[in-house]
């Protein structure tokens, strides 16, 4: 490291704050940087100087967008009434990738992980209930992911919602397609018998 | 190395580049292990559902050097005490005791009393509706692991001179010595604080008692503060570590949760900025 010029010295060290970077990956990223053409060095510095100005959360739906309100919540064609609670932005896009729900959305930005000193004051709750109450939703799908904490901050929303009188949601969970049931977890087979469906 | 099969418990995970996790068990031959799961947020078939905090897995897995993380090849679930994260209550406590093994356990201790208390306390978790036994049971397994751990608490006689302690409404608790101290020794221990004989009494009968009498003990609302704060005080000066999750705990424990209204609270949660 130590024969490294400054300039490429510091890059790497940059490198290394991304997460699941170490030292030699970063070496390696940044030993390509230096050989790829001036233009594109510059394009990649653009944009992450863009990211950094450009993006902000929604006030509505606290969702990462470039202009306030975000697209999604400017959408006069979606159903106002109904309200997907997501604990990250990168759900959102999953879930508007499968075109299934046409309604809002709420970014948690977390969910209820006590080991790593998330508790309720971290889940931008005052927002959500103000979003409830102003907008009058009718329903609220809770679709924080089946995990441990996503199961945990799922039970403490609906704890936390239910004096609003609102009809509260969560997505199915079990078997995934093309899954084979041998392969299958006991929890995951037992979850998916509970919500099964008629043919 | 060695190939290592063993059955454990999920303490904590971390994620780790795009699909690797970094997973911490707590074996029954082996103590408290850090491991990797290479591919294991997207492989269904070596990591089956298994990968949950409280599970009981059976994992196997290679240590290519001692000092190095052990790689697990596969994990299947054995227990996954879903029912611990179906009651907030619960599920606080459980991860309040999670993180006391993650932070309290050296690595490659094997403890085979401390993984079956493990299991009693998270089918305790699991099983057991609430009442007021229910804090009681809690600070007994705090006390189990404590001592379980190395740090029982010495509480018949002054560590410091060394008499006996055998008069006296309130003793001093030096955290510090982990046990308690005379009179005229708690000058030489600031962070010493008061407990009273009642709680001295109960502890120490918990710790003569079989598994079977002890789950029967109640405590009065006095000793349960007491012996809370002192297993709490103990673990904070052994670990050098404030417990994250106990403050959470502690606020569910006095039913501080929000709940919504339909007017806006004056103490309500304000959002934070965006840092992820």
């Amino acid at each position: 490291m130590k024969s490294y010029p400054g300039a490429l010295q510091g890059l790497v060290e940059q490198l290394m704050k991304l997460p699941g970077i170490g030292r030699k990956t970063a070496a390696r990223l940044a030993f390509h940087m230096v050989r790829m053409p001036g233009e594109d060095a510059e394009k990649l510095a653009a944009a992450i100087i863009n990211v950094k100005n450009r993006l902000a959360l929604c006030s509505f739906c606290q969702n990462l967008t470039e202009s306030d309100p975000c697209p999604l919540c400017r959408d006069t064609s979606r159903d106002a009434h109904q309200l997907c609670v997501v604990e990250y932005p990168a759900d959102v896009a999953s879930i508007e990738n499968s075109g299934a729900f046409k309604g809002r959305y709420f970014v948690l930005h977390g969910t209820l992980a006590p080991m790593q000193g998330l508790g309720p004051d971290d889940l931008r709750l005052e927002k959500l209930r103000r979003i409830v109450v102003e907008q009058k939703i009718s329903e609220v799908v809770i679709a924080t992911n089946p995990t441990v904490e996503g199961n945990a901050t799922a039970l403490f929303l609906s704890r936390f919602l239910q004096p609003l009188g609102v009809h509260l949601s969560r997505p199915a969970c079990g078997l995934p397609v093309g899954a084979d049931l041998e392969y299958m977890d006991p929890v995951t087979i037992r979850k998916s018998l509970d919500g099964r469906g008629p043919l | 190395m060695p190939r290592v099969k063993d059955n454990a418990f999920i303490i904590n995970k971390t994620e780790y580049g795009e699909s690797d996790l970094i997973i911490t068990l707590f074996t029954a031959g082996r103590g408290k292990i850090n491991t990797i799961g290479k591919g294991a947020k997207r492989s269904r078939r070596r990591f089956p559902g298994s990968l949950e905090l409280f599970s009981r897995v059976a994992f196997n897995g290679f240590i290519k050097h001692p000092l190095a993380l052990t790689r697990m090849d596969e994990c299947q679930l054995i227990e996954p005490f879903t029912a611990i994260q179906e009651d907030l209550h619960s599920y606080f406590c459980g991860c309040y005791f999670l993180e006391i093994i993650n932070r309290c356990c050296a690595e490659r201790q094997a403890n085979k009393a401390l993984f079956n208390l493990l299991n009693d306390l998270f089918t305790f978790l699991a099983t057991v509706p609430h009442n007021r036994n229910f804090n009681c049971r809690i600070r007994l397994f705090e006390l189990q692991i404590i001592t379980l751990l190395g740090f029982k608490p010495q509480l018949s006689s002054c560590l410091d001179c060394g008499c006996e302690l055998d008069t006296g409404k309130y003793f001093n608790f030096s955290p510090q010595t982990g046990g308690l101290v005379c009179q005229s020794c708690q000058p030489r221990h600031p962070a010493s604080f008061s407990v009273s004989r009642g709680t001295i009494n109960m502890l120490n009968q918990a710790h003569r008692l079989d598994n079977e009498l002890r789950n029967k003990l109640n405590f009065t609302p006095q000793v349960e503060r007491e012996s809370a704060r002192l297993c709490r005080a103990l673990l904070r000066w052994h670990s050098g570590y404030n417990f994250k999750s106990l403050k959470i705990m502690e606020r569910y424990a006095e039913n501080d949760l929000p709940v919504a209204k339909t007017e806006p609270a004056l103490a309500m949660c304000q959002p934070k900025s965006y840092n992820k």
